[in-house]
């Protein structure tokens, strides 16, 4: 699954910490959803879409070739 | 530091230190006592804080965010399966009167072997999400 995480988040001029901090989660974790090598939980991903003020699927994108 | 993560060195550091001691102490008294209820209790003592450093890893796994729970509970997993393989090939070598072991010795490096063992394997798994 791609996201934008990254992109909205330098949007905005956060750092990962500051994310992580706001989402209750570590800098490892919000390093590890933007560079796709996890995936988070639903409940997750709504909370990064209305930290973000945006629809979730604006966020993740399903990518087709993702087994 | 998370908070989650100073709460568990205040847990997980202080029951460690209690263990040194008590483990110390109760080799010490074992040498001296006779009465089979004491040397029960005396034997049984570290058993004590090494539970309270156990509570203290639950806690931390209970509290930490979604990935590090993974990370920790696939470590937990792959550390019980390699422990207990392990120690399925030792009991067969000992059967095959191949290997000359103490039950007692063997027993008392499981949890070691597999506090070990999660470490190796918890690392792994987050060099794969780095």
């Amino acid at each position: 699954m791609n996201n934008r995480v990254r992109e909205l988040r330098e949007a905005r001029g956060w750092s990962q910490a500051r994310l992580g901090e706001a989402l209750d989660v570590s800098r490892q974790t919000i390093n590890a959803i933007e560079t796709g090598k996890y995936d988070p939980s639903l409940p997750l991903a709504f909370r990064i879409a209305r930290e973000f003020d945006q629809p979730i699927e604006a966020i993740f994108l399903f990518d087709e070739d993702t087994p | 530091m998370r908070p989650v993560a100073r709460r568990y060195m205040k847990e997980f550091l202080p029951a460690m230190a209690a263990y040194v001691v008590v483990l110390m102490l109760s080799v010490w008294a074992l040498r001296h006592v006779e009465a089979t209820a004491l040397r029960v209790l005396l034997a049984l003592a570290p058993a004590i804080p090494v539970a309270a450093a156990a509570r203290a890893i639950v806690r931390f796994v209970r509290g930490s965010d979604e990935l590090d729970r993974r990370i920790l509970l696939e470590a937990f997993a792959l550390a019980a399966l390699v422990l207990t393989m392990g120690a399925f090939s030792l009991g067969l070598l000992v059967m095959a009167d191949v290997v000359r072991m103490r039950a007692g010795a063997v027993l008392v490096w499981i949890l070691p072997v597999y506090c070990l063992l999660y470490g190796v394997f918890a690392a792994i798994a987050r060099r794969r999400y780095a």
